[in-house]
């Protein structure tokens, strides 16, 4: 078995913007979780991204995206990349991929036909989106993976995200404890 | 079909490409699709909004003949003004 050593860090939560964001609001006991549901309510796509790179992305896919350059500029691999792309990797596990874009386009159909169903729509919402997309933006890399399952874990009882549910929201490599800033 | 005037389709369409990440400033009849970095996928959109807006479908080989913008509105045009 190979040592892994955890160089940075990015998050996109509903406890906001940035692994810093996150480990403070965390650590001050607030919740992100609203009505059983966490929305990410601070995130605006144009607000990280160009227009067309958000719209050729599905949330989960933004998430990923803007979190994975937060990542690399805290390993200090924001400028450019320290090795050949060849020898880096882009691995982001998913749930089940891009569900609004799934939502989206099932409506559409269900509604209107198949031809009403978006030329986007198998590219936003395939499993490997997130990783794909961070590939081809920051260059890591050749290799792509998008670990899945469907078993989505439920909130603790007290309205918190468990300690597992909330280190899977934290792209791209999900550390198992929050990082001090 | 419906025939719609050119400000119609123009409309229509500089909408679409401003909605694909275009700069409104930069559209105009002779800018080139390709300088406003619309791909084919956007033109697989645009093709997709036009269906719907003017009822008229474009092939492939319809679309890969458009280079700029005024090429498409004149295509619409002609499309709605024949049928």
């Amino acid at each position: 078995m190979n040592d892994v050593v955890i160089t940075g860090v990015g998050a996109v939560t509903p406890l906001g913007i940035g692994a810093t964001t996150l480990h403070e609001r965390w650590a001050a006991g607030i919740c992100g979780i609203e009505d059983g549901e966490g929305r990410c309510r601070e995130f605006v796509a144009t607000e990280h991204l160009s227009v067309k790179d958000a719209r050729r992305a599905d949330r989960f896919t933004q998430f990923a995206l803007v979190a994975s350059i937060e990542a690399l500029a805290d390993a200090g691999w924001g400028d450019a990349l320290p090795y050949d792309t060849g020898r880096i990797g882009s691995i982001i596990g998913t749930g089940i991929g891009g569900i609004g874009t799934i939502e989206l386009n099932d409506r559409a159909m269900f509604d209107n036909g198949p031809k009403s169903v978006s030329p986007l729509a198998v590219p936003l919402m395939m499993g490997n989106a997130a990783a794909a997309a961070v590939s081809m933006r920051t260059g890591c890399g050749v290799r792509r993976s998008a670990p899945s399952r469907h078993a989505p874990r439920a909130p603790t009882q007290s309205g918190q995200p468990s300690a597992r549910s909330a280190t899977a929201t934290r792209w791209p490599w999900s550390p198992a404890a929050p990082r001090r800033p | 079909m419906a025939e719609h005037s050119s400000e119609q389709i123009e409309k229509v369409i500089t909408d679409s490409l401003v909605s694909f990440g275009a700069n409104a400033d930069d559209i105009n009849r002779d800018a080139e699709l390709t300088a406003l970095d619309i791909d084919s996928l956007d033109l697989a959109e645009l093709s997709q909004i036009i269906e719907e807006q003017f009822g008229v479908e474009l092939t492939s080989g319809d679309v890969a003949e458009i280079a700029t913008v005024g090429d498409a509105i004149d295509l619409v045009a002609e499309r709605t003004a024949g049928a």
